[in-house]
C-alpha cells in the first residue's frame, strides 16, 4: 500500500515538472501545462496526507 | 526542511517546539546525524516565499544577465565556503547552540539584547513573507496589487487580506507549529519543482533562441521597467556580495551553530550548497525570468509574486506562493517569539510562549501591510546581516585566537560575566555607524557585513585582552 502510494506521489511530482519541459519543446499548450501542474499538485498533496494518516498504523 | 515526515532533532533546532534537545549541553554522539539530513533541509528552507521577490528586484535594479549568472555563482560559492569553513567546524567541535555558545562569551544579559535585535529583524522579514503570500491570496478577490511606488497599504482590501493571512500564521505559530513543520516537509520537494517549472515556462515565454537574444530581451525588460532608462544600481560585486551575505547571520554570524551541532562531520557543511544553488540561484533566476516574461507578454513591470506565478503556471504557482510564504513565515515568527519570550521572562517570569509568539506575529502582520518591506528586501537582508553577523565574529576570534580551539576547556568554562561590556562595545562600535550610513545615507547594506564582522572580532580581542590575562 505504502509503495503504491509512494509511486502515485512521485507521479504527482512528475506531473509538476514534465509539463514545463513539454511546453518548452512546443509539445503542449500553456493551458494544458497549467491543468497538468494543478493535477500534479492535487495528487502530491493528497497522497502525502493519506500517507501521513496511515503512518501511525504502519508504525 | 528535511523530507521525512517525523521531526528530527536536526529540524528541531530550526523549528520544533517540543524537541528542544541539548540546549545547554554538547550534542552527544548518539544524537549526531549524517550529512544526508542536512541536504534536504537546506534545499527546502531556501526555496522560500521571498525568493519570488529577490529575482525580480534584480531586474528592477537593472542588473545585467551576465552579472546575475556569475555574481550568483561565485557569491553563493563564498556563502557555502563560509558555512563549511567558518561556522560548521566550530559547530561540530563545540556542539552548542548559538545562544549557549555566546552566553559563555558575552553573558546571558547581552545574549538577551542580541535576542531582541534578532526577534525584531525576524518580524520584519516575516512581514515581507506575509506580503508575498497576500499577493497570491488576493487574486480571487480581485485585490488591487501594490506597486513598487506603494510604500504604504494601497487599499482596504490589501490590508484585510494581509491581516487575514498574518493572523492565521500568527495563531498557528503560537500554538506550536509541528503540523506546519510537517506540512513544510511535504511541500518542500514540490515547491522546488514548481520554482524550476516557473523558470522553464518563463524562459520559453521570453522566446530567446540564443544567449544574445536572451540578453537583448533582458535589457529591453530593464528599459521597460525603468521607464525608458537602463541604469544599473547593482554591478557584479553587488550581486556577488548580496549572494554571499544575504544569509550572513546564519554562516559567518554563526546562527547555524544550532543546526550543525548535530552534524557528525564538518563536511556536512557542503549540504548548504543545496540551499544556495537551488534556492538562491535557480529560484532567483526563475523568478527574474517570470518578471521578464510578464513584461514581454503583459507590459507589466509590477513584481508581485502571486500574479507573476499565475501567469506562468496557473493555480499551482499561486498555491506555491502562498505555501512558500506561509511555511517560511511561520518558523520565522516562531523564532522571533522565542527571542521575545526569553527577553520578557527576565522581567516577567510567567510570560507564555503563546503570547510572545502571537505578539511577534502581530508585529510581522503590521509590517506585512506595508509593501515597502517587500520592495526593500535586498537592502533589508543586508541590514539584517550587518546587525547580527558581527556577533559571529566574536565567536570566531574567541574560538581560534583566545581559546585556540580547546573544546574541553571551553565546555568546562563558565561565563566571566553576565553582561560583557567588551563584547557590547565590539559589536556597537562598527555596527552603529554602519547602521547610520545604511539607513540615513543610503549606502548599500551588504558592503558593511564583512568589515563589521572583522572589526567586531578584532575589537573583541583587543577590548577583552585584560580580563583574559588576569
Amino acid at each position: 500500500m505504502n509503495t503504491m502510494l509512494r509511486i502515485i506521489g512521485w507521479l504527482g511530482l512528475v506531473l509538476t515538472l514534465v509539463p514545463s519541459l513539454l511546453f518548452l519543446f512546443d509539445a503542449i499548450s500553456i493551458e494544458s501545462l497549467k491543468l497538468a501542474m494543478t493535477i500534479g499538485m492535487v495528487v502530491w498533496f493528497s497522497v502525502a496526507i493519506i500517507r501521513n494518516r496511515l503512518e501511525p498504523a504502519t508504525d | 526542511m528535511v523530507t521525512d515526515s517525523k521531526p528530527t532533532a536536526v529540524e528541531a533546532t530550526r523549528s520544533d517546539s517540543k524537541v528542544n534537545e541539548y540546549e545547554r549541553e554538547p550534542v552527544p554522539k548518539n544524537a549526531q546525524k549524517g550529512a544526508g539530513k542536512f541536504w534536504g533541509m537546506y534545499a527546502g528552507e531556501h526555496a522560500a516565499g521571498t525568493e519570488f521577490m529577490i529575482g525580480p528586484l534584480f531586474l528592477l535594479a537593472g542588473v545585467s544577465l551576465q552579472n546575475i549568472v556569475w555574481g550568483l555563482l561565485l557569491g553563493n560559492l563564498m556563502a557555502v565556503l563560509s558555512w563549511r569553513y567558518v561556522c560548521v567546524p566550530i559547530a561540530t567541535k563545540a556542539r552548542y547552540t548559538l545562544y549557549h555558545h555566546l552566553e559563555k562569551i558575552a553573558g546571558k544579559w547581552l545574549v538577551l539584547l542580541y535576542n531582541l535585535a534578532n526577534g525584531l529583524l525576524f518580524c520584519f522579514l516575516a512581514g515581507a513573507m506575509i506580503t508575498v503570500s497576500a499577493t497570491a491570496v488576493g487574486i480571487p478577490f480581485d485585490m488591487t496589487m501594490p506597486t513598487t511606488d506603494d510604500w504604504l497599504p494601497n487599499s482596504a482590501m490589501f490590508v484585510v487580506v494581509v491581516l487575514a493571512v498574518g493572523l492565521v500564521i500568527a495563531i498557528v505559530a503560537s500554538l506550536g507549529y509541528d503540523t506546519v513543520a510537517k506540512f513544510a516537509n511535504i511541500a518542500s520537494p514540490w515547491m522546488v519543482l514548481v520554482f524550476l517549472a516557473c523558470g522553464i515556462v518563463a524562459f520559453k515565454q521570453l522566446g530567446a533562441g540564443s544567449w544574445e537574444e536572451l540578453n537583448s530581451i533582458w535589457t529591453e525588460s530593464i528599459v521597460f521597467a525603468q521607464d525608458g532608462e537602463s541604469e544599473s544600481t547593482m554591478g557584479f560585486w553587488s550581486v556577488f556580495l548580496f549572494a554571499w551575505f544575504c544569509n550572513a547571520a546564519m554562516h559567518v554570524g554563526m546562527a547555524d551553530l544550532s543546526v550543525f551541532r548535530f552534524a557528525k562531520k564538518a563536511s556536512a557543511g557542503w549540504a548548504t550548497s543545496a540551499g544556495m544553488y537551488v534556492g538562491h540561484y535557480m529560484a532567483w533566476v526563475a523568478a527574474a525570468f517570470m518578471l521578464a516574461a510578464q513584461i514581454k507578454l503583459n507590459q507589466d513591470a509590477n513584481p508581485v509574486p502571486g500574479p507573476m506565478a499565475n501567469n506562468v503556471v496557473g493555480l499551482a504557482g499561486v498555491i506555491c506562493v502562498v505555501v512558500a510564504g506561509w511555511t517560511t513565515a511561520n518558523p520565522t515568527i516562531y523564532r522571533a517569539g522565542l527571542a521575545f519570550q526569553a527577553m520578557a521572562q527576565t522581567i516577567f517570569p510567567n510570560v507564555s510562549r503563546f503570547w510572545a509568539t502571537f505578539t511577534a506575529g502581530l508585529i510581522a502582520t503590521i509590517a506585512g501591510a506595508f509593501p515597502a518591506f517587500a520592495w526593500q528586501l535586498l537592502g533589508f537582508v543586508g541590514l539584517y546581516g550587518t546587525i547580527l553577523a558581527p556577533m559571529g565574529g566574536v565567536i570566531f576570534f574567541d574560538w581560534y585566537v583566545r581559546r585556540k580551539g580547546d573544546v574541553a576547556a571551553f565546555h568546562d568554562s563558565a561565563p566571566h560575566t553576565s553582561f560583557s561590556v567588551p563584547v557590547l562595545l565590539a559589536w556597537l562600535i562598527p555596527v552603529v555607524p554602519a547602521f547610520y550610513l545604511i539607513v540615513y545615507q543610503g549606502y548599500t547594506a551588504v558592503n558593511f557585513v564583512l568589515p563589521c564582522w572583522l572589526i567586531t572580532g578584532v575589537l573583541y580581542l583587543v577590548l577583552s585582552r585584560k580580563p583574559s590575562a588576569s
